[in-house]
């Protein structure tokens, strides 16, 4: 054991070094920005914006045909000075964009159901604009922090199956941002 | 002890144990790293960050699983090839064959996995660059530019159906209240309004109808008037047509189930021919990644094969090689604990075989050697006796064996023959005699066969050794076994000096006792005769001084006579020693002192114990030690040095007094006869003083020898035995 982590901590190290060089390079990071909205009742519309989502070669991608997935993640807390932060209300969903080569349109889905959108502008607009409606566990009284948290990060690039295998290993655009917060205004 | 050993250590089988207890904790503790690494990412990829995460957890841990395992495989290869390469250098056993079967192993599975990582890489990559670059991607955009124009035909030949729709509708309010054509010729109907559900007029599939609703209004953009718009869709080929109002109306056609089909494959193909041209580099690196981890594990298998091959191999040979060391060092407990069915368990199993045979035939050898180092030593403890007999007896042996070769030879037959003791043994006895000497032996052997003496022969020869003559009486006695063969011969020669030299003296006394009994009867009636002629016929006158002269010297002769008659006399009626115990030194002293007033000019040391006692005669051995120093004075001439040693030689049993000039010592020829009575060389000796003494030590059961004195003089050495039992 002696010989071997050594061994270990050094390609660790090695790694760690490699990867960091590689997200160096990788600039601008995908984030989520102007996370907002309002909170009323028993309800909270929380709004975000994901910025730098979509390189260029992402959008070639997108054009010929791939099929890209983000998962976004959005939590309401109460916010309270001397205790632990109350969670009332989480929700995930997951946005799907693809071009359809026969049609010429981008058919994207969300919430269950599928728009069809005449160009890539408007297919990265739809997948980078998030307008949530939120139910909330317990009702927002006035003088509350109601925070909200926003978060997107890609599902899946659809490849077909052959290249799947030969891709096992391979992430394409493992984006993933951070989670960002934002305070909700109350009436 | 300190030089090191060649071999490696032999595997303990205590050290085995502690080694697998430590491969187990290391695979705990590698797979606790490994669900740890899982978790740390995991854990950070859900409280944030940069940090990518991939989203099968699964996946990622298996990646990082096999990371470790490759780079765990990497470092133990690498490892053990430096280990090989190192054990050669050090030059320990079996780590060339190790070195030579792990190099074959690498140079076996190198060569054709590069090859054919060379071949499948570029094979690959040509493969690609052939599907992304070649007529593929031409015939497929050509594909979906023909599904496209075909549909858009399609679309085109609808536009009138479309336009009279769309023109009925106008006509009668929108499409809100209008109406569109019945449905003719396959086509179908759709009215969409600027917002609200689509209403269709014809059989249109399962949400076909949003689709094409859907299709419409993502391609109307605000403003843009009266714009009829293409539509076409996998399933689809449609037309639409503004209605006054708002709204458009649609006339559909759908396509067959295989038109379907047919358009599906073409833009699945389509997509994919795309994704492949835009994935190129990922895809090549993936196949060369996975090429590579295949030549990798590959070559590493075939190195750890070659390692494990070869340890299966050196490992016994190791224990092996250590092992015989051991045998040869003399360890003969050694037994191997290798357990295997293949030959070299054979060959360990024969080992510990032999080592065992050898254990058992060196504890039966060990006995042997203790049974004869037994009987050897009692041999060799007879052989001292026997070798002690011999060099002690006064008898020369010689034995020679049935080919005539001395076997033994005792030191006075090597004195008496005049021969190298050492250099005789082996040897042929006429090789070894003087001729004089093997002629007589010969001789005397050839009379005993040819009388038929079988056993014994006996002669009494003189046999000359240097300028002496010595009597000797030579016996041959045959040596046969049981069976009657013969095996050798015993030459005997025993030294008969002393014999005769004893009976000259017996001899001598005899002839001197009788003629002085003869010559002194007649001595008295001389001695009156003459007493009385020169009383009563003493004539006076002038005659008177011859007639007394003549008287006077027969009385003198008479006398002179008589002294030499008592000499005689004495001599031979010596009479037999009065032995009793007594102390030496004194008598010596007294003899040394009453010298020394005799002769003052000659200096007499004396050299001995202080107290030596002694059984002996006093008066004779005084008259003995009297004689020899008389002696040692007449060859002094009066001046010179002279010595008496007297000592004890417990080893001889006997008590030796030496008498020592420096004197002019005695001839060759003379020194077997100084001690026979009436042999003098000096002028007016009577011969008899070291012939008395010869006596006297005969008698007391001794002897008295000359030998030499170097440079020059003589030693006279009279040895008397510790317990003289005198002949007396």
């Amino acid at each position: 054991l002696r010989r071997i982590l050594p061994a270990l901590l050094t390609c660790l190290l090695f790694v760690s070094a490699a990867d960091s060089a590689r997200a160096a390079q990788e600039e601008p990071r995908p984030e989520v920005v102007r996370v907002g909205g309002s909170a009323k009742g028993r309800e909270a519309r929380v709004s975000f914006q994901l910025r730098n989502a979509f390189p260029p070669e992402m959008i070639e991608a997108l054009k010929t045909g791939m099929e890209i997935s983000f998962r976004y993640e959005a939590r309401v807390e109460r916010v309270h000075r001397a205790w632990f932060d109350e969670t009332l209300a989480e929700v995930q969903g997951i946005r799907t964009v693809r071009y359809d080569t026969l049609a010429r349109v981008y058919r994207l889905q969300r919430g269950g159901r599928e728009d069809l959108l005449p160009d890539v502008r408007s297919a990265v607009d739809a997948m980078t604009r998030y307008d949530l409606v939120m139910t909330l566990d317990d009702e927002v009284l006035p003088g509350d922090r109601i925070r909200a948290f926003g978060k997107v990060h890609i599902d899946r690039v659809a490849i077909s199956d052959a290249l799947r295998t030969v891709l096992f290993f391979t992430r394409l655009w493992d984006v993933e941002t951070a989670w960002s917060r934002g305070y909700l205004t109350l009436p | 002890l300190t030089e090191p050993s060649p071999f490696p250590p032999l595997p303990d089988p205590e050290a085995g144990r502690r080694r697998a207890r430590r491969e187990r904790w290391a695979i705990v503790a590698l797979a606790l790293f490994v669900s740890f690494l899982t978790l740390f990412e995991a854990k950070l990829a859900t409280t944030g960050g940069a940090i990518r995460f991939s989203d099968n957890i699964a996946i990622f841990a298996l990646i990082n699983f096999n990371v470790i395992l490759i780079v765990l495989l990497i470092f133990l290869v690498t490892r053990n090839l430096f280990k090989v390469i190192l054990d050669r250098r050090r030059g320990i056993l079996g780590a060339r064959i190790r070195a030579r079967l792990v190099v074959l192993f690498i140079g076996f599975s190198l060569v054709p996995s590069l090859l054919l990582f060379l071949a499948a890489a570029n094979i690959t990559t040509s493969g690609i660059r052939a599907w992304i670059g070649g007529r593929v991607g031409i015939a497929l955009n050509g594909a979906i530019e023909i599904a496209r124009e075909n549909l858009d035909r399609e679309a085109a030949r609808l536009a009138p159906a479309a336009r009279e729709a769309a023109a009925s509708l106008s006509g009668k309010g929108g499409v809100e209240g209008g109406t569109v054509p019945a449905v003719d010729g396959g086509v179908s109907f759709l009215v969409v309004p600027p917002v609200g559900k689509a209403t269709a007029r014809g059989r249109f599939p399962d949400r076909m109808a949003e689709e094409v609703a859907a299709h419409l209004r993502a391609v109307v953009k605000e403003g843009e008037g009266a714009k009829e718009h293409s539509l076409a869709g996998e399933g689809y080929a449609a037309y639409a047509v503004p209605v006054g109002g708002g709204g458009h109306a649609v006339a559909v056609r759908l396509l067959t189930e295989a038109e379907a089909e047919r358009h599906r494959n073409i833009v699945r193909a389509y997509d994919e021919y795309h994704e492949v041209r835009l994935l190129d580099d990922p895809i090549r690196a993936s196949y060369i990644g996975l090429l590579v981890l295949i030549t990798l594990l590959i070559v590493f298998s075939a190195s750890w094969m070659g390692i494990y091959l070869a340890r299966q191999i050196t490992i016994p040979v190791q224990l092996l090689a250590e092992a015989t060391g051991k045998v040869a060092a003399g360890d003969l407990d050694v037994q191997l604990e290798y357990r295997s069915d293949d030959e070299i368990g054979v060959l360990v199993s024969s080992f510990n075989r032999m080592t065992a045979d050898l254990k058992a035939t060196r504890t039966g050898l060990t006995e042997a050697n203790a049974t004869l180092s037994e009987t050897y030593d009692e041999l060799s403890r007879r052989n001292r006796f026997t070798e002690a007999i011999l060099s002690n007896i006064t008898t020369a042996v010689l034995v020679l064996d049935g080919q005539g070769r001395v076997v033994t030879m005792n030191p006075l037959a090597s004195r008496l023959l005049g021969v190298d003791r050492d250099r005789s043994l082996g040897r042929y006895y006429r090789d070894v005699f003087q001729p004089a000497h093997y002629e007589v032996v010969r001789d005397l052997w050839r009379e005993a066969v040819d009388t038929g003496l079988t056993h014994e022969a006996v002669r009494q020869v003189e046999f000359s050794a240097g300028e002496r003559t010595v009597p000797l009486r030579v016996s041959l006695t045959s040596l046969r076994t049981d069976d009657g063969e013969f095996v050798g011969l015993v030459v005997t020669l025993d030294d008969l000096s002393q014999v005769l030299h004893l009976q000259k003296v017996l001899a001598w006394r005899e002839v001197a006792r009788r003629i002085a009994h003869e010559i002194r009867n007649p001595l008295t009636p001389i001695q009156l005769s003459a007493e009385r002629l020169e009383r009563r016929f003493l004539p006076k006158g002038e005659d008177e001084a011859p007639f007394r002269e003549c008287t006077r010297a027969i009385l003198q002769e008479v006398s002179t006579i008589k002294q030499l008659v008592e000499e005689f006399t004495r001599f031979a009626r010596m009479p037999a020693p009065t032995l009793r115990d007594g102390d030496l030194a004194p008598l010596v002293a007294e003899v040394a002192e009453n010298f020394r007033r005799a002769y003052p000019e000659v200096e007499l040391a004396l050299e001995g114990p202080p107290s030596l006692a002694l059984r002996f005669d006093p008066s004779q051995l005084r008259r003995a030690l009297a004689n020899l120093l008389e002696n040692a004075a007449a060859a002094l001439e009066g001046r010179g040095h002279a010595w008496i040693r007297y000592e004890r030689l417990s080893h001889l049993g006997t008590v030796r007094i030496s008498v020592m000039d420096d004197g002019p010592g005695v001839g060759e020829a003379d020194r077997d006869h100084i001690f026979e009575p009436y042999f003098s060389r000096k002028e007016g000796g009577t011969g008899l003083g070291l012939a008395i003494v010869s006596a006297i030590a005969s008698d007391h059961g001794g002897s008295v020898r000359f030998r030499p004195n170097l440079p020059h003089g003589a030693v006279f050495e009279l040895d008397l035995p510790e317990g003289a039992t005198g002949a007396g």
